[in-house]
């Protein structure tokens, strides 16, 4: 019987011991952030889906050799961060909401807002939402995929740094850049 | 490009109205996908589940060898094993041997002051020394008081007899086998296997390889390490200043990116190339200017970085 209240790891365990349950559960967990990250870094919602499948098939696969040294997240945004790569590398091409013909309209389409609060409220929201991810997406890509793995994976500066094969010091500044910029940004869309 | 990076290092507001905007879209994997990935997870689930009880239970051995055969493997592994251990025996020598003619140590043994290397020279054992029947059989004199070498059996090369006769017994030294056999070929060439020879000529080569091998390796940890000395006097040997690790990074990029300004001074002053980039595409100027180390980009700007 899977608890809710287990931690990944303890559910992980679980898994590799035949548990289908503590799957889904820990895939319930982290659907959406693996997604956003992926979706986000890759731009293509096509390659996306086929990137997401890869990852958890990973994760199902090799759940019997994963030894709980470190969080989940971790070795989850691993195995993410590995795929996208590879499949940026495959594509060789630039990954942009612009470039690509992104499927930007899909994105501002699935903004929602509270009709609760208004229709000036729900258009500012979902204006500045709009805005914000547009700048996420132009951001270079090293800076992109730092911040989203601090920001979806919940990960440090030395577990990002691990990840990305990066020193401390240059995820730190790749962070800084990228929220500098973000802010640019975001003043030029206002 | 700003060189300088922004001061706040804290997440501030934009990681909150990145979280806001991300909870607003919807965007979310399809139902297909959703359920390929927990189907195939069910799938390992129950592949997991059926190896679970195999890992955990202790190994078992042969349960079902026939009772017949319980009192025969006893004699059968020893017997086996004795004649592994008689075969080592008698072939080890061979292997071990110089490959010195019998009619050769005949002449040695007969003259009566052999030379004082020969006399020094340490034998291993051979199958004559084993097998005095074989040795009888190949009319060799069996080994006396006085110290010589045990000759092989005549049918063992039949190649080597050739010249025989002027060959000079080698030293038992430390040297290395390529080392001896270079000398045994250069004095008496028909006593050295086709095989030695080409092993032979290929050592120097073999041994300069290994020396630049390491040598760039040094390099690379030299300019990890700053350490500028070792790097100036690694430099003063042949060695090639941009060759690149399986990242592809040169001895420069890795001083860049350990902000070694000394070992990159040195390397730039032996002729680095500074516009080598690894396989991300990074150039060493690429990676002092994310990490803000202004004396490295000036460095590398006036050796010519672009």
């Amino acid at each position: 019987m899977t608890n809710s209240g287990d931690t990944d790891e303890a559910l992980m365990a679980r898994f590799a011991r035949g548990d289908a349950a503590s799957f889904e559960e820990l895939y319930r967990r982290h659907e959406m952030r693996v997604w956003r990250y992926l979706e986000r870094n890759v731009g293509n919602r096509a390659t996306a889906e086929e990137l997401m499948q890869d990852v958890w098939f990973a994760v199902a696969r090799d759940a019997r050799r994963y030894e709980p040294d470190a969080k989940f997240t971790t070795w989850l945004f691993t195995i993410a961060h590995n795929r996208m790569i590879d499949s940026i590398r495959t594509q060789r091409r630039p990954m942009s909401l612009d470039v690509l013909g992104y499927e930007a309209e899909s994105v501002i389409e699935h903004l929602t807002t509270d009709p609760l609060d208004g229709p000036l409220a729900a258009a500012d929201a979902w204006g500045k939402a709009v805005a914000l991810l547009r700048a996420v997406d132009q951001l270079p890509r090293e800076q992109r995929d730092a911040f989203l793995l601090q920001i979806e994976g919940d990960l440090s500066v030395e577990e990002i740094a691990a990840i990305t094969v990066s020193s401390f010091e240059t995820v730190k500044s790749r962070l800084r850049y990228a929220r500098s910029k973000l802010r640019e940004l975001l003043q030029e869309y206002a | 490009m700003n060189d300088v990076p922004p001061s706040n290092d804290d997440p501030d507001d934009i990681d909150d109205r990145y979280r806001r905007a991300a909870q607003l879209t919807q965007s979310r994997p399809s139902e297909a996908v959703r359920r390929a990935i927990l189907e195939h997870a069910a799938k390992r689930a129950a592949e997991h589940a059926a190896a679970q009880p195999a890992k955990s239970e202790p190994v078992q051995i042969r349960r079902r060898t026939p009772a017949a055969y319980r009192s025969r493997w006893r004699p059968a592994i020893f017997g086996t094993l004795a004649a592994a251990a008689l075969a080592g025996l008698l072939v080890t020598p061979l292997w071990h041997s110089p490959r010195i003619l019998p009619n050769m140590h005949s002449t040695q043994t007969e003259s009566a002051a052999p030379p004082a290397e020969t006399t020094a020279r340490i034998e291993p054992p051979t199958t004559q020394n084993l097998q005095p029947a074989a040795m009888a059989d190949s009319g060799a004199r069996p080994a006396g008081a006085a110290p010589r070498p045990a000759p092989r059996p005549a049918p063992a090369r039949p190649s080597a007899v050739a010249g025989a006769s002027s060959a000079a017994p080698l030293p038992a030294d430390a040297e290395p086998p390529d080392v001896a056999t270079a000398q045994r070929l250069a004095q008496a060439p028909a006593l050295v296997s086709s095989r030695e020879m080409a092993a032979a000529r290929a050592a120097p080569a073999l041994a300069q390889a290994a020396r630049q091998r390491s040598d760039v390796q040094g390099l690379w940890q030299a300019s990890e390490s700053g350490d500028a000395i070792g790097l100036s006097s690694l430099l003063e040997r042949p060695v090639d200043i941009d060759a690149r690790d399986p990242q592809g990074r040169t001895a420069l990029m890795l001083a860049t990116l350990h902000a070694r300004a000394a070992a990159v001074e040195v390397l730039l002053a032996h002729g680095a190339d500074p516009n080598i980039p690894d396989t991300r595409g990074m150039t060493p100027l690429d990676v002092a200017r994310s990490q803000n180390q202004a004396q490295i980009v000036t460095a590398l700007q006036r050796a010519g970085a672009r």
